[in-house]
């Protein structure tokens, strides 16, 4: 990618991000200029002074350690009162660890049976879960196909439980092609795109974008470098509007009611595709695809191994706070309601 | 095997008679040469010229291989001499071609799909050309191969169609086979495939069993704007490593000519052919460039896309030039010669550490 391609992409990914008349949310631990003991009420609060009109929770115990419903209905009255909508993410879904992750009791605040009701007092209107880990896609025995396959169960029983949607999100571990299926396995449950992600799966993010383009319910606004090195890519966090997302372009084809949600990552990800080993866990990467984000690479540093910083943004996580809370204040208000 | 060069591209060509030519070729110590087209030793197939010819390659213990030109009909009015030299009959000019070479005991005869073109991108390739479609013309090249074939099985010669850049290694081989690998073989450019996103490994191993002339040839990739970008280097010196190839091709032919082809020595300032003022024919974002290469699998070029990460590491260390200062040199004909002995010195250093004799047949 030359610089004045990266230019002109961050002017229109911003126009797009500020014009899109979509919903704005954010996530507790992104809120603008919130410190880091801050109470959910504070977040709330901020939250909606940023612009934002809604917050994803990583937890409703992030609400109520205990789930007391006396103090998860003053977190929804407040909530109203500032016209924020909630959100939460639930405990991870993977198959072998629901035992020791959920826990056996269902009661219990850990579990996310205990949790979906708690969401009720709350008025949490929409669960975001994940599977795994990269690491579990790399494992031999169980395969990774036995792994998604008796993820359905567990999916299942989360969507039979609530009452409003359950969003799983592209996470490191799962590619679209994955999740397409497992949505058809699972009637109910929708598709939290989260574009940095798709990109640690080698997807090219539009083509990940237009294979599950139906079945969004939320978008997760982030953006990323792709830097080559040694071994492949790594996955280099950038401002928003500064990495190589098509954001405008991700915008025109999910639903025009999913809002977008501000999500920050901080993990660096690296993908060593000259590594067959590695490579041999992409079974339904296509040369097309390849060749498509090696088309939104850059050039590495001049050490072999480590990205070179900045780019034409910074990647620094101040910084890109910053960004976002510009962003958060500039944009358009949305042209229809919530996140339902 | 033996180690020479091709004739074609070495200083001397076009102003050397063959015999001459090779005359010059034993000073330098090259074990034989592979004159690319019988024209080209003799423009009128001079009987004189090519006995003279095979003489001072006798005298001298040099190999002799030559070669026949295009077979791919749709690229044939590029060279109007085949059919001159038929009087108007170009399947009577190969027949003429091919009887003077069985005439001073040359029984290797390359032949080939198409010719590089001085555009940009991917039309640098005829097998991206908008007005034929490259189905087309493989279909048309295995059907004048075809009649070319008896022709060649009556005089004992084989045809060796080279793994040109514009053709991959899976096209050739499906081409050996339907016309017959009795007669037709492959000229094996140890570069050109990378064009193709092919890794040498891989094209090695796809190709030995049908090996019987090379073009041993190293080339460096950058990536590019627009996809990657290839550069012609001294054997050793790019991304073909050798010691991926030669044991495969000497498994397979031990007798197998290595034959070098190094870069046309150019007058100053001159623009190679490959040119990094024109925007690369590796058109790999192209989306039109991909579609292109149905048999390209996702290992195959995530290996070859290792080979552009090594060579831009290699540049960043300070251990090759890049693209750009890389053309700007100074290649004239001492140069050439330089590339030549340098390229001598990485195949016998290959050849030696794989235990691969270098020697008279």
């Amino acid at each position: 990618m030359t610089e004045s391609m990266a230019e002109s992409m961050a002017e229109s990914t911003q126009a797009a991000l500020l014009t899109s008349g979509r919903a704005w949310g954010v996530c507790l631990r992104d809120v603008p200029g919130l410190a880091a003991d801050a109470g959910v009420l504070e977040a709330i609060e901020r939250a909606a002074s940023a612009g934002a009109t809604l917050l994803q929770l990583p937890s409703v115990q992030a609400a109520s350690a205990t789930l007391d419903p006396g103090e998860l209905r003053t977190v929804r009255a407040c909530a109203a009162d500032t016209g924020v909508t909630l959100t939460a993410a639930l405990p991870p879904a993977h198959p072998d660890r629901l035992s020791w992750v959920w826990g056996t009791d269902p009661d219990a605040v850990g579990h996310p049976l205990a949790q979906l009701q708690a969401g009720e007092h709350l008025g949490i209107a929409s669960w975001h879960v994940t599977v795994g880990q990269e690491a579990d896609r790399l494992r031999l025995d169980p395969s990774w196909a036995s792994q998604l396959h008796r993820t359905v169960p567990v999916l299942r029983s989360l969507v039979a439980v609530a009452s409003c949607p359950v969003v799983l999100k592209t996470h490191e571990e799962m590619t679209t092609f994955e999740l397409e299926r497992l949505c058809g396995q699972v009637p109910g449950l929708a598709v939290g795109l989260s574009p940095v992600n798709v990109v640690a799966r080698l997807e090219d993010p539009l083509a990940a974008t237009a294979r599950v383009a139906p079945l969004v319910h939320s978008v997760f606004l982030d953006d990323c470098a792709l830097v080559r090195v040694p071994d492949g890519l790594t996955r280099a966090m950038r401002r928003l509007g500064e990495g190589c997302l098509p954001w405008a372009d991700i915008l025109d084809l999910v639903p025009p009611q999913a809002p977008i949600v501000v999500d920050l990552h901080r993990a660096e990800l690296r993908m060593p595709l000259h590594s067959p080993a590695w490579l041999a866990h992409q079974p339904d990467l296509t040369p097309a695809e390849l060749a498509a984000l090696y088309a939104r690479s850059e050039p590495g540093s001049s050490e072999p191994g480590r990205p070179r910083p900045g780019g034409p943004g910074s990647d620094r996580l101040e910084e890109r706070l910053r960004r976002a809370e510009q962003l958060l204040a500039s944009r358009a208000p949305a042209s229809m309601a919530g996140a339902r | 095997m033996r180690l020479g060069s091709d004739a074609l591209k070495l200083p001397g060509a076009s102003t050397l008679s063959a015999p001459a030519q090779l005359e010059q070729a034993a000073e330098h110590g090259l074990d034989g040469l592979f004159f690319r087209t019988m024209l080209h030793m003799t423009p009128t197939l001079d009987p004189g010229v090519l006995r003279e010819a095979r003489e001072v390659a006798d005298a001298h213990g040099m190999y002799l291989e030559s070669g026949l030109g295009k077979i791919n009909p749709y690229g044939l009015a590029e060279a109007p001499e085949i059919r001159a030299v038929g009087d108007g009959d170009t399947v009577l000019g190969f027949r003429r071609m091919m009887e003077a070479a069985a005439a001073i005991g040359i029984t290797e005869l390359w032949v080939a799909t198409a010719n590089y073109k001085p555009y940009g991108g991917r039309f640098a390739y005829d097998r991206f050309r908008t007005d034929a479609p490259w189905a087309d013309q493989l279909a048309a090249s295995a059907k004048l191969a075809g009649v070319l074939a008896p022709i060649a099985r009556d005089l004992g010669l084989h045809l060796n169609a080279e793994t040109h850049e514009e053709i991959t290694s899976f096209e050739l081989v499906r081409l050996v086979e339907q016309v017959g690998p009795d007669v037709m073989g492959i000229t094996y450019d140890t570069a050109n495939p990378l064009q193709r996103a092919e890794h040498p490994a891989l094209t090695a191993q796809r190709l030995a069993p049908y090996v019987r002339q090379t073009h041993i040839k190293d080339a460096a990739l950058f990536f590019d704007p627009h996809g990657v970008r290839y550069q012609m280097r001294p054997n050793g010196q790019g991304v073909v490593d050798l010691q991926w190839i030669l044991p495969e091709l000497d498994r397979h032919n031990p007798g197998l000519h290595l034959s070098l082809e190094i870069a046309d020595a150019r007058p100053e300032g001159g623009t190679p052919l490959i040119s990094t003022t024109r925007a690369t024919g590796i058109a790999l974002y192209d989306p039109e460039w991909i579609a292109g290469h149905p048999d390209l699998e996702v290992g195959e070029m995530a290996q070859w896309l290792s080979l552009v990460q090594s060579c831009e590491d290699r540049v960043q260390a300070g251990e090759i030039p890049g693209p750009v200062e890389y053309e700007d040199r100074v290649y004239g004909v001492a140069e050439a010669w330089v590339w030549v002995e340098e390229s001598l010195g990485y195949v016998r250093s290959v050849a030696q550490t794989a235990g691969i004799a270098l020697s008279d047949d």
